[in-house]
């Protein structure tokens, strides 16, 4: 015990800050590396949710065109299809994910969903307009099966407004599987209804593969 | 350890050297300047203190200073991030109401027939309690889960219509409501013999799916 007090040495002294300074090193170098693999997961993140975006926004410009055009001393034309593919979008092919990106569309929003190294990802945007994950026919079908008619001009609904909408919302809590290799057929479709003040006609974006 | 000594020994070499250029670059301009022999004097001397006040310590100071730049680096990085978070809602959806607002603006419902202009008998419809069919039909078009008003106004503030969906929950609507708004010019006919400039907005408030 005195021979370890009396030694001037400081070896003491030098370990423990070498020691301390090894390990303030060994958590600065941690830190700067689960920061800059922080920033590749922000990226990851930002590309998904950049993709949702362009996404929406592409089904939200056909709500808006044409929206004049719903009533029907103005509808009688047919309103296009147009079409868009994932796997034509360079953000797509950007993603760290490669092909294991699941896309689900129903009436209300569009989700996306990856993993990559056991994180998972998603991104998920609500549309601005109505939207219906079918085609053409399956919604002639459904309405066909529920009101008896087929909701065009010649065939318009005659329950109220608010048994319309229920059942439309209904309709589009059902979520549609896109596989992003293919295209997605956009098209909008116009809902005529028949009531007391006349036919009248509201426009959904029908969203299908 | 051998590696501390190694840089021990190495940083004794440098210093000595160090020492020697700067004592007889002192010895050489004492002839010239008498004012600078004194400064390189105080220099040399303190090179020359071997007591090493700072020494044993310097990889501790420079370690901190690592830590602190490193730390001022990730306060300023989070500021910004929390900066972006906080301004996301209104940069991404200003264009969904921007685009909501161009599409009313041309709702034949708001619009007087035949003509570009909105109609103020059909805003007063629409906006008062007998409305109700026509707010259905005029909203049914978007989807639930975009909570949104429609407000006109005239550009002299004489006149104002506020739309709002049917289904909307009382509180959904508040003014502390976080909330962004596009908006477009529009005219307004008063009565067929009196049209007046103003502007369609809409707000668009934030829900749980934003």
């Amino acid at each position: 015990m005195r021979e370890f007090t009396d030694d001037n040495s400081a070896w003491a002294d030098f370990l423990i800050s070498k020691a301390a300074l090894i390990l303030a090193s060994i958590i600065l170098f941690a830190a700067l590396f689960h920061l800059v693999s922080g920033f590749k997961d922000f990226e990851a993140q930002k590309q998904l949710d950049y993709l949702a975006w362009d996404f929406k926004n592409a089904v939200d410009e056909i709500g808006a065109k044409n929206f004049q055009k719903e009533f029907p001393e103005d509808s009688l034309e047919e309103f296009q299809e147009t079409y868009y593919c994932f796997k034509e979008k360079e953000v797509f092919r950007a993603l760290p994910f490669g092909k294991d990106v699941k896309i689900h569309v129903s009436g209300e929003y569009i989700s996306l969903e990856a993993e990559s190294d056991g994180r998972s990802f998603s991104a998920v945007r609500p549309f601005a307009f109505r939207i219906l994950p079918f085609n053409e026919s399956v919604l002639q079908e459904k309405l066909r099966t529920r009101f008896g008619a087929e909701g065009s001009v010649g065939s318009p609904l005659t329950a109220d407004y608010a048994e319309i909408k229920a059942f439309f919302q209904a309709l589009g809590t059902k979520e549609a599987v896109i596989n992003p290799e293919r295209n997605v057929s956009l098209k909008k479709e116009l809902i005529y209804i028949k009531d007391k003040e006349g036919v009248s006609a509201f426009a959904c974006i029908l969203i299908y593969q | 350890m051998l590696a501390s000594l190694f840089i021990n020994n190495l940083c004794k070499v440098v210093k000595n050297s160090v020492k020697t250029s700067f004592t007889s670059f002192t010895s050489f301009t004492s002839f010239t300047s008498s004012t600078s022999s004194t400064s390189f004097t105080s220099s040399t001397l303190m090179f020359r203190d071997e007591r090493g006040v700072l020494e044993p310590q310097s990889d501790l100071l420079s370690t901190a200073l690592a830590v602190i730049g490193f730390v001022v680096l990730a306060a300023l990085m989070s500021q910004a991030y929390l900066g972006y978070e906080d301004r996301s809602f209104a940069l991404e959806n200003y264009e969904s109401a921007s685009l909501l607002a161009d599409s009313l603006a041309a709702a034949p419902a708001l619009k007087v027939e035949s003509s570009n202009m909105l109609s103020a008998a059909a805003l007063d419809k629409l906006s008062g309690p007998e409305g109700t069919v026509a707010r259905d039909r005029l909203f049914a078009a978007f989807s639930g889960n975009y909570l949104f008003l429609i407000e006109i106004r005239t550009g002299n503030e004489q006149w104002q219509w506020r739309i709002e969906p049917n289904n909307a929950e009382p509180d959904s609507l508040m003014k502390g409501r976080e909330k962004v708004a596009a908006s477009v010019p529009v005219v307004i006919e008063l009565n067929p013999a009196e049209s007046v400039p103003g502007t369609l907005t809409v707000v668009l408030y934030k829900t749980g799916w934003m």
